[in-house]
């Protein structure tokens, strides 16, 4: 779960979003207008209509409905030009190495959507956060081994690589996007394993990053840099910030990463494909229900993030 | 004996709904409009790091990844100039359907042998991707005009062989009727690899690279306008009483061919086209490359004529707007 990859990645654990995410969810001139509608018709769009046969499967929807998301997303570069400069990249593949208390560790393959930008995320936590965290204790499992349930490969290339070629203008990862979109229930990931994924596959895009932009020493890094990340499985939303503030992770002491997670956001509760009748009575209309502005006014606010 | 299957034309070589607006290009700015054209590229042809592609799978491995990020920030970036843009609906892969009835034909075996029924005909199509909008475009030319003459061609489709079998009726124009976003505005169509424009020239078949184009672009935007129409009520009995117009690109990643077309008339039964005088007209281009090569991360022979044509399409939206 989230506690072994803290553990594996020296990440101390906030709840909830930061305050510079936090102030662009409420302030309103960062909002589409009316988009309390628009976001709807993107979920019934996605969840009712886009299909020939009754109800789409999750397969369909989920990808569907994150395509029409970004979407909105996107449309607010009406108002903030540079978020034109931004760009989608599915099917990467990342790699990143490190060393943790003797045991290496690597973090390989293809994971989820990427959305690059051209400018890096500022850093989210003050200077005195930073320090602070040199005092936190990681929490540690004794008797189980942190490495539990990872996959031991022999692999003799420690390789670390972003996904991107030199001289690539996007180059800074800004949010990953992790769609859970298997129909089968055991073939998705459960929330609290999917945060443990978002945090591993942020981690290591960040480790990439700062391997390229400062070296392969281990050092405590000036500039922390920031990549955000969203997973879902087409109804629930967890939404994570993370800061890579070092690269020394060999020792478990010093200064130590953030994470802010703010997990299991409901966007809506249920979506009635066809109506249920009683007794020859529709009692519930075909629909969505339970549906939550706040959830994707997060979204949003972490696609604006590092632009306004 | 049937007739030829939708009533349009040949395509024309110019498309005249596009060349109008032309003081629109000052207020563009092609450099911004060129960089995100080429920053999209390079990135799916060079910059991200990818895997060979699959056997004869190159569409799914740069074309297709770069029309989608293409469309996507043009759409986006364009979406201030068009409020047609800002409220409209993308959908990546659509399912396109529409089935009807056109002529004659005698049944030849089996117990309804000698009764004469209509030919059924149903397209099935998965454009790249397609943008709808919640209102429709403006005509090109009025509903009533006359646009010529349609060939007729006297044998069965299915001897070409087109519409052999018909497995269910279906009509879907990309979501179902209770979506807002009902009219179509522009689909991107990606030629599959066994139509690769090499394959043409090496078995000397030049002169049907452009039929290609052409036949997808009419094919294509026929069952799309006409879905459209079946939304909205009208059928072969109750025609149109408005156009609907809708506008393609057919592009195979470097070669782009753009076509619109205008649905005039529903009523293609043996019944109802008897005093029709309507036709439908599709207008296309030539297919013309957007650049030459990529080499060393930088587009070499970039062709702001087509990229300009592309925004035209993606600006277009009704008068009152």
């Amino acid at each position: 779960g989230v506690r072994q990859a803290q553990w594996l990645t020296k990440t101390k654990l906030v709840e909830g979003l930061p305050p510079s995410v936090l102030s662009i969810v409420d302030s309103p001139a960062h909002q589409l207008e009316d988009h309390e509608e628009r976001v709807k018709r993107a979920i019934s769009h996605a969840r009712l209509w886009d299909t020939t046969e009754v109800a789409p499967r999750r397969e369909h929807y989920c990808p569907v409905l994150f395509e029409d998301l970004i979407h909105l997303c996107r449309l607010m570069s009406m108002k903030y030009p540079s978020l034109a400069k931004r760009m989608l990249a599915r099917n990467y593949k990342i790699s990143a190495t490190w060393e943790r208390e003797s045991i290496l560790l690597q973090v390989r393959g293809l994971n989820g959507i990427l959305m690059n930008s051209l400018a890096p995320i500022p850093p989210v936590a003050s200077k005195e956060e930073i320090l602070a965290t040199e005092e936190h204790v990681l929490d540690t499992f004794y008797p189980i081994s942190p490495t539990i349930d990872l996959q031991e490969v022999n692999v003799y290339r420690e390789l670390n690589d972003t996904g991107f070629k030199d001289g690539y203008p996007y180059s800074h990862p800004h949010t990953l996007f992790f769609l859970e979109s298997a129909n089968i229930r055991p073939n998705r990931f459960r929330p609290e394993q999917l945060r443990a994924k978002m945090l591993m596959f942020a981690f290591g895009n960040a480790l990439a990053k700062a391997k390229v932009l400062y070296g392969n020493d281990p050092k405590v890094l000036e500039q922390p840099i920031v990549v955000q990340s969203v997973g879902t499985d087409g109804q629930l939303f967890q939404f994570m910030v993370f800061q890579l503030n070092t690269t020394d992770l060999v020792s478990s002491d010093g200064i130590k990463n953030l994470v802010w997670i703010d997990s299991d956001q409901n966007l809506y509760e249920k979506a009635q494909c066809t109506p249920e009748v009683k007794k020859r009575v529709v009692t519930k209309p075909a629909g969505i229900y339970g549906f939550q502005p706040d959830t994707f006014k997060k979204f949003l606010a972490l696609y604006l993030h590092g632009t306004v | 004996a049937a007739p030829e299957a939708s009533k349009a034309p040949e395509p024309g070589t110019a498309a005249p709904g596009a060349a109008k607006t032309p003081q629109l290009t000052a207020y563009l700015d092609m450099g911004e409009l060129r960089s995100l054209a080429c920053d999209a590229l390079l990135q799916e042809s060079f910059y991200q790091h990818k895997k060979r592609p699959f056997l004869y799978r190159h569409q799914d491995h740069t074309p297709g990844p770069f029309l989608t990020q293409l469309v996507s920030t043009l759409a986006a970036f364009l979406c201030g100039r068009n409020p047609l843009l800002a409220a409209s609906s993308l959908d990546l892969k659509p399912e396109v359907n529409y089935y009807w009835h056109h002529g004659e034909e005698v049944v030849v075996h089996g117990h309804r042998k000698g009764r004469v029924d209509p030919v059924r005909f149903q397209i099935d199509d998965k454009p790249h991707l397609q943008i709808r909008v919640p209102k429709q475009l403006p005509e090109i030319v009025p509903l009533e005009s006359d646009l010529g003459d349609v060939p007729v061609i006297n044998h069965k489709p299915s001897k070409l062989p087109l519409f052999k079998k018909q497995y269910e009726n279906k009509v879907f124009i990309g979501s179902k009727v209770a979506d807002p976003c009902c009219y179509g505005h522009t689909q991107f169509h990606l030629i599959p690899d066994k139509l690769k424009r090499e394959r043409f020239v090496k078995a000397n078949l030049e002169d049907q690279i452009e039929v290609l184009y052409r036949a997808n672009g009419i094919a294509s935007l026929f069952a799309w306008t006409a879905a459209q129409a079946m939304y909205q009520g009208f059928w072969n009995e109750a025609d149109v009483t408005r156009p609907f117009v809708s506008q393609a690109v057919v592009t195979d990643g470097k070669y782009f061919a753009f076509f619109c077309y205008q649905l005039n008339t529903l009523a293609l039964t043996v019944e109802t086209s008897k005093n029709n005088p309507r036709k439908n007209i599709c207008w296309g281009t030539d297919s013309k490359p957007l650049f030459d090569v990529v080499e060393d991360g930088s587009v070499k022979g970039f062709n702001d004529e087509v990229l300009l044509q592309l925004v035209r399409f993606l600006l277009n939206r009704p008068k009152e707007l």
